[in-house]
């Protein structure tokens, strides 16, 4: 499993490496973060550089020890390459995909760190993350994606016309929810540099990897090559994300349990329950 | 009087058709059978099966989710009792007595006793709808949107007060549902908002996708990264029937907790969880013998389970009266009813009296079917929880998936679906409970519409909601009940019911 892999990098007291107390990553990551959220209110010229600076700060930061920020970086310069999309980059596919890609570069160096692959010279993780005035990191972290989900729709919902006289737009509403809803993250962000509380539990990779895997496959699949195989591709996928099935062992057992449940929808879905549904392959 | 059992005898006439009565059955049969597969809650069951009555008429329909529901909800009953999983919130407290009883042999008691306070609490619980039903409904003709608008507000406050650890989180989960249900299209202007162009956005985010995202495949993942102990009472089940020593400690317990639970029920925002506490605590508070609470005691099953299935029941009243799912199962009713083109609300019963006291009958047939079905079926229930999750949980996410993927016949929804799957992850690692936001993403649209009609009516005056009498009623009790849920001596109380 990911997890046990990561833990013994990781997890080392802090002082235990010389030098390494600096939050290079968390700060980086910040820096990262605001860029990325810059990018999106400024004119798309500025913007797209400007999210591929936010992108190569964030997997520095991620290099550099950081979990949070750099992937929420990543994050939101897609989100903004995804708005851009149709007003600036629209009909350049290729520049679309391109961005993307590096938009995922900082998860792909987080991951990388987090699997144990990345000891380059010179930089080292900070053995501490987050650094201890981060009290509650739970909280924290938790606020300061809740603001940033508020900057997202705030962003969202930029053209849309406020009140007019005494009715309400279709931007007053959720402008005022939005409004509220930034009180409440710089609320619970203070109460985590506050308050102190238990460290966030680590993410596992494999698990939510392989379920999210299959059921894109499943998403994927569904139209073109119908009910029974893409059910089958989807108990055979997911199951690889159990770690009981680790290793190839029970692979025989998986096949039959996969083509029993194929079967079985087969029948349930467009037959018992009359749901029109596409059993086989269209050629 | 004469009225209500004129409406009762309308009521049973429907549900108690032979297609009805079979639909209510297999409703019951299927709810169980998914309900007591560890780790899935009634929510995420009426989720999962909510596509299975999409071919259905509507009262039809209605009628097998009620079985559903109360299926799942007995489901989760019994695996609390038999391998200590809660299968949600509200049955936490029947794993305290309940799992103890099995451990010493007893398990077929605990189940009987369950099914039977269930079953009586279902009963009462259903002539508390029929009569509460007609009253209500005309208060609810009263209503102009403030007053809808500031019940919304105490419905939401109660879901903030009722919810796991911190206040500031439960609040920030229901702004991020409202600011969900804003995604789409403008119900008054027509305008696309927050869809990101995206051409499948516009008709806005499914309840059923962030519903099965949330609380289905996040709770697949979570799952996941826990070694698995199932702690199952290996001990045979032996003597199903409870003594009449049972009966005799039970009763009273029984008594009060569906008292206690059909009061509870009616308010918004979590009552059942809050029935079953309150009955639990109060049965250890008046017991005789309050140490043997945690040991096994059969009223600390009887009193809670009685409680929690009141509550599940009288929790129908503000939905179908007032048109206000008072927490996350009513929302998925909600849903299923609008699939199905019924608004919920007061002009039901008047203009769909079919459905509504159908409804109210297929309750009670349903909490029968219950104890008719559960009884003897215990032994497959059990070899059902011996199923190890590796093979339980690629199917749990094939139904899922399917599910999904039948509302529109949309992949897209499948991947929306897998992402809130992450986004419910995320939220568990940081302790963000997700019930609150699917409450506010389903009051969303109705707030937003009520708030803009208020604030029209009275030309751009906000302090309507403080002079109308009723609304300042209810705008001074959430302004209460959220003062009282943050001071600081009432939360240290209130972490103590919830970790006990």
């Amino acid at each position: 499993m990911g997890g046990q892999v990561t833990q013994s990098a990781e997890l080392l007291p802090a002082g235990s490496r010389p030098g390494a107390t600096t939050n290079l990553g968390f700060w980086l990551g910040l820096i990262a973060l605001v860029v990325a959220n810059v990018a999106m209110f400024v004119a798309p010229v500025y913007g797209v550089p400007l999210s591929f600076v936010a992108c190569t700060i964030a997997a520095l930061s991620a290099a550099g020890g950081d979990r949070f920020f750099s992937g929420a970086a990543a994050i939101v310069s897609a989100g903004n390459w995804f708005l851009l999309n149709s007003a600036y980059l629209s009909g350049a596919v290729v520049a679309t995909i391109a961005a993307l890609l590096f938009a995922f570069a900082p998860i792909v160096v987080l991951l990388l760190r987090n699997a144990g692959m990345l000891t380059f010279a010179g930089i080292r993780p900070d053995p501490v993350y987050p650094p201890g005035f981060v009290r509650n990191p739970q909280d924290f972290f938790g606020g300061v994606a809740l603001l940033q989900l508020a900057i997202f729709a705030w962003r969202a919902s930029t053209d849309l016309p406020g009140q007019s006289g005494f009715a309400f737009g279709p931007g007053t509403a959720p402008r005022l929810f939005i409004g509220l809803l930034v009180l409440n993250a710089i609320g619970i962000i203070l109460h985590g540099l506050a308050v102190i509380g238990p460290p966030v539990e680590r993410y596992a990779f494999r698990g939510p990897f392989w379920v999210t895997a299959a059921i894109l496959v499943f998403a994927a699949t569904i139209r073109t090559l119908g009910l029974v195989i893409s059910t089958f591709l989807l108990v055979l996928i997911s199951s690889v994300a159990s770690p009981e099935i680790k290793g190839g062992r029970r692979w025989i057992e998986t096949i039959i349990w996969g083509a029993v449940l194929a079967a079985f929808c087969a029948v349930l879905f467009p037959y018992v329950l009359n749901l029109p549904m596409q059993l086989w392959p269209r050629f | 009087m004469q009225d209500l059992l004129a409406n009762l005898a309308l009521g049973f006439s429907v549900a108690a058709s032979p297609i009805n009565l079979g639909l209510c059955l297999l409703g019951a049969v299927v709810g169980t059978l998914i309900g007591v597969l560890p780790g899935i809650g009634p929510l995420a069951t009426i989720a999962m099966l909510l596509p299975i009555t999409f071919g259905l008429p509507p009262v039809g329909a209605l009628i097998m989710l009620a079985g559903i529901y109360y299926g799942a909800m007995y489901g989760g009953s019994t695996t609390s009792i038999l391998v200590n999983i809660p299968g949600e919130s509200a049955s936490v407290v029947t794993t305290l007595d309940g799992f103890q009883m099995a451990k010493q042999g007893r398990a077929g008691p605990a189940l009987a006793i369950a099914a039977i306070g269930s079953f009586f609490a279902g009963c009462v619980a259903t002539v508390f709808v029929a009569a509460l039903g007609r009253p209500l409904t005309a208060l609810a003709l009263k209503f102009g949107p403030a007053e809808y608008f500031s019940l919304m507000v105490l419905g939401l406050v109660f879901a903030v007060v009722l919810a796991k650890g911190s206040v500031g989180k439960a609040v920030a989960m229901i702004l991020v549902g409202l600011l969900l249900s804003m995604v789409g299209t403008d119900i008054e202007t027509g305008q696309t908002r927050m869809a990101f162009n995206i051409i499948e956005l516009s008709d806005g985010i499914g309840f059923v996708v962030l519903a099965m995202g949330v609380f289905g495949f996040s709770e697949i993942l979570r799952n996941l990264e826990v070694k698995e102990e199932r702690d199952l009472v290996q001990k045979k089940i032996t003597g199903l029937m409870p003594t009449a020593k049972d009966l005799k400690d039970a009763a009273p317990a029984v008594a009060r907790g569906t008292a206690l639970g059909s009061l509870l029920g009616i308010l918004p925002g979590g009552g059942t969880i809050l029935a079953a506490f309150g009955s639990y605590t109060l049965e250890k508070k008046i017991s005789k013998h309050p140490e043997r609470f945690g040991r096994g005691a059969i009223e600390g099953v009887a009193g809670p389970e009685s409680a929690n299935n009141a509550a599940s029941q009288t929790s129908f009243i503000p939905l179908l009266t007032l048109g206000i799912p008072p927490n996350a199962v009513m929302a998925l009713m909600v849903g299923a009813m609008t699939i199905h083109g019924i608004v919920p609300g007061p002009q039901v019963m008047t203009k769909q009296p079919e459905l509504f006291w159908g409804l109210v009958a297929s309750m009670w047939l349903g909490n029968l079917m219950l104890v008719i079905i559960n009884l003897p079926l215990v032994g497959l229930w059990v070899s059902l929880l011996r199923v190890p999750y590796r093979l339980l949980f690629p199917m749990i996410l094939v139904f899922c998936c399917i599910g999904v993927y039948s509302l529109n016949n949309t992949p897209f929804d499948v991947v929306i679906t897998a992402a809130f799957g992450l986004v419910g992850y995320w939220l568990i690692k940081h302790d963000f409970e997700p019930a609150p936001m699917l409450l506010g993403f389903v009051l969303g649209p109705l707030m937003e519409e009520n708030l803009r009609r208020a604030m029209l009516l009275a030309r751009g005056d906000a302090t309507v909601f403080f002079t109308r009498p009723i609304s300042a009623g209810l705008m001074a009790l959430s302004i209460a009940l959220l003062v009282v849920a943050v001071l600081p001596m009432i939360r240290k109380r209130r972490d103590v019911v919830f970790t006990e």
